[in-house]
């Protein structure tokens, strides 16, 4: 899976996270990064699968938030996040890569999520391009949030 | 474009200010005409209609030049200022600001309408002036008329003008300055020099009087400076924590008191003075009044009142269906007034001051009040309240059930009110600023809701608590004390239809626990620790308030006090309303900040279902008889290992535990910083005769009296409890100063310390009274105070001054001396709240008793707020006092024994 890099803040790793009662499943909890209190979501647990453990290679991404990301938005793409910054929780980095915009394709019919936006096949891979501002705000997936 | 779309904000930024100037003026000259209010006005207009030409934007300049030209006639004397003059001057004004926030400048309003009336005005106003010219001379009137003929022709002209500007203006911006001048050079020629002339002087003097020194700043910039600021408070509080072990502190101490100061500037510049929110009821005001056909008369003080920005811009909805409630349900018709003995103008008042720390908005009408009765009956009817609820309520009580959801529509729905806003979505907007609303009224004399918030909302003072290994912050604004229940006590948690109550000084309130409020159903990991929780024999809860709403948390422990800066939640977490937000605590962990408003709403925790499951003991008067009567909230701790102090409780600021080595000496004294403050540390065996505290403690605890002044921390080795009990005060068998007497508190005897003599021991020179010389002539005292405590502490005071003194313990028993022997006391002290008889029917009786009138009363009460001072002396009260402060209760009393 991969995310636009111009959403992204920082990647830190190795915070401390402080559980919200009552707040969904997903949300992996609050972090404080430098005074700043940031929500952090279980990459997994928003994907249905499994959740994310905290462990030597697992990363958290950072988003800018919506007006972060108009400061240096550049006028082709439409990015969008979310009012606030907002982390997600991931099991590690697997690469950068550049993708032109002929490489991206519509997400096939059998694998449509609404947290997924494109998909890029190359010869040796498949990498699903996320929707930061679905993911981010946790929309149309209510079941998540209950 | 870009440039020029700077400048046309800014000029925006300025037309807005303009046309706020030019509100307050109209409704100055509505109150009385002066030269210098149209000159103000005069001054506005011009401004606006120069920007508008300069932009290009036709119809606020059009609008504007018609509005000046009438004014500047006005100003001239070429025209007489009349009252019809107000309306179309306030249309004019309405419209150019609904323009004003029109997204194209008001290009597309229709301003044919009120120019207009403008104009209209103009002619009626200079026949005016014809007629009384004629009189006199001919030539004015000729002016005046060619004036406006003048004037036609100029508008003309002008519109061309802007509009060739607009075309030219658009594509090529540039340009925009030239083409002005250019525009601007047949105008010269044409006959408006005449008009023009007084134009530039005028300018000038405006230029004089704007160059104050402020600049603008964006809010943005400001927030984020806010922001910054709280995080540096933040990093200080960890400093001082990481560093607490390292001897020499001073640079680390001076750091921490800059950035204090720093904190408490930026917090400065996001004040702002209310007054900007009040002018506007002037207006809404006069509109109503027109609109309801009442004479309303509306009196505005305290505009300089300072709040913090975010919290004037919530203001301005709630506070105008305050103001429309009271213009349209409060006061009544001319006629009706006039039947009651009224004056048949109506008055609201509408006041902020600061007191306490907060800030108290008061909207005040002297109309019908609310009929409780009324309120009642409906709350039953729609089953907002039982029918047994409804009996037990006063009258204050039931009026107060216009905040109820239910009952805010009223059914006398007018075009006024009944917009959708209900009393209840203005109660909780204060709330969720961190305020409370309250309601005074009675029925023929007027309702008065008084209003406190918070100066600030960024920085709130909290107890930080753990539950279930979590930490949480709550407000101290919400937290109304911290309760501990053993197995050995009295009063027990008890289950009744599985919900936990307690019975709190025979009020119920429900117990809470975090898993039942943020709805964490039974996972193991929460089962565990819930039976957890019940197992351990002492339960510990706060009682939080929400309004009238009380209710308990069950907490595991209580860590410490903190500064906290409350975070708003990210979106995907807003729905948990039960949280304010999150904050990160000194030592940079992150807490969530509980939020009591937010918990009984999101748990629709309605007191009064809990109360009508259990029926009370006693009753509801009873029960506030006991409450009233002798009841002492102490606070137990020891100094050495065995002997028992106690001070009373509303008295304690605050207690936190210290650790010794933390302690630094300086000339003799020993002082602690908390939070960036020094504060003295005060050994009572320097000042009572105690064994010495135990040595190799490494921590103490200390005890901040809430004494204006004194700001000590009182060592203690232990604390060992907070009662609340009667308290049968015995004379201490040794005389020592500071000692109030003894009392037995759980079997063991206790000293209670008197706080205000200690402090006059500890700083003489701040708190001795300078001796008066001799004794006073009339000296035969009479106190009356149903508090054995307080009346025991008054005759200490005022016999160590020399004088006689007299106790009863109510009204009745003081009314019953008095009457023995009319001519012995020379003054009565009296508390206000007190069984039997109040304070408030004693003074009537004193005063209406011929044989007792000349005795002076005075008010000695533990209400610090101004409110209850004027209620006190309107009441026929000669004096008022407040019972914390020895200082006080001695002064006010002098001045009347001295006066005559």
């Amino acid at each position: 899976m991969a995310v636009p890099i111009p959403c992204i803040l920082e990647i830190g790793r190795s915070f401390t996270f402080h559980p919200v009662q009552g707040a969904p499943k997903v949300i992996e909890g609050l972090i404080n990064l430098r005074g700043k209190v940031v929500t952090v979501i279980n990459t997994g647990l928003a994907f249905g699968g499994e959740r994310v453990q905290a462990a030597d290679e697992s990363r958290i991404f950072i988003f800018k938030n919506n007006s972060e990301l108009s400061e240096v938005a550049d006028s082709e793409s439409e990015l969008e996040t979310s009012p606030d910054n907002i982390g997600i929780h991931v099991d590690r980095i697997a690469d950068v890569i550049r993708v032109e915009n002929e490489e991206l394709q519509a997400v096939p019919a059998n694998m449509i999520h609404p947290f997924y936006k494109n998909v890029v096949r190359r010869e040796d891979s498949f990498t699903i391009i996320v929707e930061p501002s679905k993911i981010l705000n946790l929309n149309e997936s209510k079941d998540l949030l209950s | 474009m870009n440039p020029d779309d700077e400048v046309l904000k800014s000029f925006l930024v300025e037309m807005g200010e303009k046309l706020e100037e030019l509100e307050e003026g109209l409704s100055e000259l509505e109150r009385g005409f002066s030269q210098e209010i149209v000159n103000q006005l005069f001054r506005a207009v011009h401004t606006i209609k120069g920007g508008g030409g300069f932009f290009g934007l036709n119809k606020v300049s059009e609008l504007s030049h018609v509005f000046e030209d009438l004014l500047m006639k006005v100003r001239e004397g070429d025209l007489d200022y009349h009252e019809g003059m107000i309306g179309p001057f306030y249309s004019a004004c309405d419209m150019l600001k609904s323009m004003h926030e029109s997204p194209d400048v008001g290009e597309s309003s229709d301003i044919d309408g009120v120019c207009l009336d403008l104009k209209a005005v103009q002619r009626s106003g200079s026949s005016v002036g014809f007629e009384s010219s004629i009189q006199k001379d001919i030539s004015p009137e000729v002016s005046s008329k060619e004036l406006v003929d003048k004037n036609e022709v100029e508008i003309s002209i002008e519109h061309e003008v802007t509009q060739e500007i607009s075309k030219l203006g658009t594509p090529e911006p540039e340009k925009k300055p030239d083409t002005l001048e250019s525009g601007e050079k047949p105008k010269a020629p044409k006959p408006k020099i005449e008009s023009d002339d007084p134009k530039p002087k005028n300018k000038t003097s405006d230029n004089v009087v704007s160059q104050n020194e402020t600049i603008r700043v964006k809010v943005d910039l400001l927030n984020k400076l806010m922001e910054l600021t709280g995080e540096i408070v933040l990093g200080r509080n960890q400093f001082l924590q990481q560093f607490s072990e390292i001897e020499d502190k001073s640079t680390l101490v001076a750091m921490a008191h800059m950035i204090s100061d720093l904190q408490q500037l930026v917090l400065q510049t996001r004040m702002q003075p209310i007054g900007g929110t009040f002018t506007k009821f002037n207006r809404i005001v006069r509109d109503l009044a027109k609109q309801l056909e009442k004479p309303i008369n509306l009196v505005i003080r305290g505009e300089d009142t300072e709040l913090d920005r975010s919290i004037i811009e919530s203001l301005s909805d709630p506070l105008t269906h305050l103001i429309r409630n009271c213009a349209d349900h409060g006061l009544e018709t001319p006629e009706e007034r006039l039947a009651n003995g009224k004056d048949r103008v109506g008055n609201i008042s509408l006041l902020a001051r600061h007191e306490g720390g907060q800030v108290v908005i008061m909207v005040e009408d002297d109309g019908k009040g609310i009929d409780g009765d009324k309120v009642k009956a409906k709350a039953v009817a729609n089953n907002a309240i039982s029918q047994a609820d409804a009996e037990k309520m006063g009258e204050n009580e039931a009026a107060k059930l216009v905040f109820h959801p239910g009952l805010s529509t009223a059914d006398e729905v007018t075009s006024l009110s009944g917009r959708g806003v209900g009393m209840d979505v203005v109660k909780s907007t204060f709330e969720k600023l961190g305020g409370a609303i309250d309601l005074e009224t009675k029925v023929g004399s007027g309702t008065k809701v008084i209003i406190h918030l918070p100066t600030t909302l960024t920085i709130m003072s909290s107890l930080i608590v753990r539950i279930a290994g979590d930490r949480f912050a709550v407000p101290h604004s919400e937290l109304k004390e911290v309760i501990l229940v053993r197995p050995e006590d009295d009063i027990q948690i008890e289950t009744i239809r599985s919900r936990e109550i307690y019975r709190l000084r025979d009020n119920i309130i429900p117990i809470l626990d975090l898993a039942e409020i943020t709805g964490t159903g039974e996972s193991e990991t929460d089962a565990s620790k819930r039976i957890k929780i019940s197992q351990s024999p002492e339960r510990l809860f706060l009682v939080l308030h929400s309004g009238n709403n009380q209710f308990g948390l069950l907490i595991d422990s209580i860590d410490h006090t903190e500064e906290i800066v409350v975070k708003p939640l990210a979106q995907v977490l807003s729905k948990l309303t039960f949280y304010a937000g999150s904050s990160i605590l000194g030592d940079s962990d992150v807490a969530m900040v509980l939020s009591a408003n937010g918990i009984c709403q999101s748990h629709k925790l309605h007191i009064h279902e809990v109360e009508t499951n259990v029926s009370p003991n006693k009753s509801l008067a009873e029960m506030q008889l006991i409450d009233m009567q002798e009841q002492q909230d102490l606070l137990v701790f020891r100094y050495s290992p065995n002997e028992q102090l106690a001070i009373p409780l509303s008295l304690v600021f605050k207690v936190e535990q210290i650790d010794t080595n933390e302690i630094q000496m300086v000339s003799d004294n020993h002082f602690i910083n908390i939070e960036g403050r020094n504060i003295l540390l005060i050994y009572l065996e320097k000042y009572l005769k105690l064994e010495p505290l135990p040595e190799k403690l490494k921590t103490y605890y200390i005890i901040t009296p809430k004494i204006k002044d004194f700001e000590v921390g009182i060592v203690a080795s232990t604390i060992e409890e907070s009662v609340h009990m009667r308290l049968n005060l015995d004379n201490p068998p040794i005389n020592q100063k500071a000692i109030l007497g003894i009392t037995t508190i759980k079997d063991k005897l206790t000293f209670l310390v008197d706080l205000f003599s200690l402090a006059e021991q500890v700083a003489p020179d701040r708190f001795v009274r300078r001796e008066t010389e001799g004794r006073p002539e009339k000296d035969r005292l009479l106190v009356v105070d149903d508090t054995p405590f307080f009346r025991d502490l008054e005759k200490t005071y005022f016999e160590s001054v020399g004088f006689r003194v007299t106790l009863a313990n109510n009204g009745e028993e003081a009314l019953e001396l008095l009457k023995e022997r009319p001519q012995y006391y020379n003054l009565v002290v009296s508390d206000i709240v007190m069984p039997i008889m109040d304070g408030y029917e004693l003074v009537k009786n004193i005063k209406a008793n011929p044989t007792l009138e000349h005795i002076p009363i005075v008010a000695l009460t533990s209400f610090t707020e101004a409110e209850s001072q004027e209620k006190a002396l309107a009441a026929g009260f000669d004096g008022y006092a407040m019972k914390t402060n020895k200082e006080t209760i001695l002064r006010a009393v002098d001045r009347f024994l001295v006066e005559d």
